[in-house]
């Protein structure tokens, strides 16, 4: 029996570690220019391709964009599951408790305020990604100030959103006295895109992501305790205040972070989570953790795959892609609250 | 009235002086909940403790176990003032179990229990040979084995209180105290469970606290009770004395009920 579950646990991640691998090749091989499978691979592993322009665009578009999807969808999926054990709530998510809208809001006064998307340029778009950050600490500041207040973890949710609603408002605003360049490159940026991003950017975006990914493996202990209750938790010696603090300051920076570089992009915080639940068939974050992150990655890649397959010579934007999958899967698994076993 | 802490050899688990409880509210004026509390919980027995609604219990269970702070008094743990102590040293010394909804049901009941020895283990809590030895003997103890394996969704009410007990157990702490553990409980897991606190007690020489509205069964198994009439005061003996004395017939006083001295219960009516 125990090998069972262990057994399990080890399918449910060869089927995402699959599922991104597919994805990830089809994403390399699928684009407005036809590659061929050899010539991609000579690309990118420095070996000879017939056509100059080709090898460009496998390392310049191609490869980033792979990328940014992995590392997207794993940072947004850890920060859903950090925030869903940190609120006890299922429902919990980047995008739901505002934090998103935070970053938007952020990104939204850099860019509309202080003209247009210029991404190309590094120092604006190190304003952008500040503006991210300082978008979703207010928010996350905002709610850990409610959170002294408000003791139950359901207001608490709705507060989140109330603040996500007071962000949109403020992102209105800007957009209604901004000049129309601005506005049209706020706009496409907030259909979220991994494609955005050159080469260099995206290894930036990499080496914070990873890491931050890394440092959230390191509370699978506390996070274990809280599935118990934030009583029980304090009972097992976990300072509940300082592990709270921290597990909103990773989540904030993961958030923030896929914010600023590839627009507020919905559902993949809160729906991975519980896609890694239903498959290893348990809470305990030792293995869910990285299950989740591992699953998050193949989730964005698979809507990368999508937004290129589908864009027919262009890139579908991946908000629109989101929700075809997230909705299901949440609507799943609310009809089945009684019988997924991780409720309760 | 004070308790006799001088009639037990053995040094108490866990002892109270002058205990004030209550809340503290910034500029208002503290509001106090019951005043003047010196008692005392030996080793390897159960004491309950008993009391109308709002008389106070949980507050009590609170700031004995360190998630409230007293308004006035001194707790000692093992001799050791609680006050002092380090969430992690109070996590070695002092198990509690509520009937708080959790979020563990995806957990197995093995890994539940585990993470009762969290207080021991290193930072990413894995568990040694040792501490899975210690998480079968209280699975084992508690009469769970059968369930070892099982979800922690798919268990009824009266199996998820005696895992969570077990996990208190795993904790292997001197204290264990129990908020109202037999509560929302059929009649055979409420007389089970309390069965089960009175061996644990003796088996492992554990203080245990619980606070119960089950009269009868209290009775049974507590050698010590606590009593919070309502009126802000605690009385505290063994058992005998307070039935004896007239302080347990006398816990609902000006309620229409009478102390059924034959079937050890209160009865409606005077």
């Amino acid at each position: 029996m125990k090998q069972w579950r262990e057994r399990r646990v080890a399918m449910a991640m060869a089927v995402m570690a699959a599922v991104a691998l597919l994805c990830a090749a089809g994403c390399l091989l699928t684009g407005s220019v036809d590659i061929p499978a050899a010539d991609v691979w000579g690309a990118m592993t420095g070996g000879d391709v017939a056509k100059g322009t080709w090898r460009v665009i496998v390392t310049e578009t191609r490869v980033p964009m792979m990328l940014t999807a992995a590392v997207a969808g794993a940072s947004l999926a850890v920060a859903g599951l950090l925030l869903q054990t940190c609120f006890n709530n299922p429902l919990a998510g980047p995008s739901i408790l505002g934090i998103s809208s935070g970053a938007s809001l952020g990104v939204a006064i850099v860019v509309l305020a202080f003209g247009g998307m210029v991404a190309e340029q590094w120092g604006q778009y190190l304003n952008v990604v500040i503006g991210a950050i300082a978008g979703a600490a207010v928010v996350l500041g905002l709610l850990m100030l409610m959170a002294r207040v408000v003791r139950s973890a359901a207001m608490l949710l709705i507060v989140g959103i109330l603040v996500g609603y007071f962000a949109s408002s403020g992102i209105s605003l800007l957009n209604y006295y901004s000049t129309q360049e601005s506005v049209y490159s706020f706009t496409i940026w907030g259909l979220g895109s991994f494609a955005g991003g050159s080469s260099g950017r995206v290894l930036a975006f990499v080496c914070f992501g990873l890491p931050v990914v890394a440092v959230a493996m390191l509370f699978v202990k506390p996070l274990n305790a809280m599935l118990l209750g934030e009583r029980y938790a304090a009972s097992l010696g976990i300072d509940m205040r300082r592990t709270r603090l921290l597990l909103l300051i990773v989540s904030g920076l993961l958030t923030a972070a896929v914010t600023a570089f590839c627009g507020p992009i919905g559902f993949l915080g809160l729906i991975v989570p519980h896609i890694s639940r239903m498959m290893l068939r348990t809470s305990n974050h030792a293995v869910l953790l990285p299950a989740t992150a591992l699953c998050g990655a193949a989730t964005a890649l698979l809507c990368a795959y999508i937004s290129v397959a589908a864009g027919r010579g262009g890139v579908v934007p991946i908000n629109a892609i989101t929700p075809v999958i997230g909705v299901p899967v949440i609507i799943y698994v609310i009809l089945n609250r009684k019988k997924l076993h991780y409720f309760d | 009235m004070t308790d006799d802490i001088q009639d037990t050899a053995l040094a108490p688990a866990l002892s109270a002086r002058g205990l004030v409880i209550g809340y503290r509210d910034g500029r208002r004026p503290a509001v106090e909940v019951a005043t003047g509390i010196d008692v005392y919980l030996p080793q390897g027995s159960v004491t309950c403790l008993l009391g109308p609604n709002g008389a106070g219990k949980s507050t009590l269970l609170r700031t004995i176990s360190g998630q409230q702070r007293p308004l006035a008094g001194e707790i000692l743990v093992g001799g050791s003032p609680l006050e002092a102590m380090s969430l992690g040293e109070v996590a070695r010394r002092m198990s509690v179990v509520y009937t708080d909804r959790t979020n563990a049901g995806a957990l197995t009941v093995r890994e539940a229990v585990g993470l009762g020895r969290q207080p021991y283990t290193g930072f990413f809590g894995r568990l040694s040979d040792g501490d899975r030895q210690i998480v079968d003997e209280s699975i084992r103890a508690v009469g769970v084995e059968a369930l070892a394996r099982r979800h922690m969704a798919t268990l009824s009410d009266g199996e998820r209180q005696k895992v969570m007990i077990a996990r208190a157990l795993a904790q292997r702490t001197p204290v264990m105290i129990l908020d109202e553990p037999t509560s929302f409980l059929d009649v055979a897991s409420r007389l089970e469970i309390m069965e089960l606190l009175r061996m644990l007690a003796r088996d492992f020489n554990t203080a245990v606290l619980l606070s119960t509205h089950d009269v009868a069964s209290a009775l049974t198994v507590a050698s010590r009770l606590w009593l919070m009439p309502g009126n802000r005061r605690l009385i505290a003996g063994t058992t005998d004395t307070l039935l004896a004395d007239g302080s347990l017939p006398s816990l609902f006083a000006g309620r229409n009920v009478r102390f059924d001295a034959v079937a050890m219960d209160f009865r409606l009516g005077q």
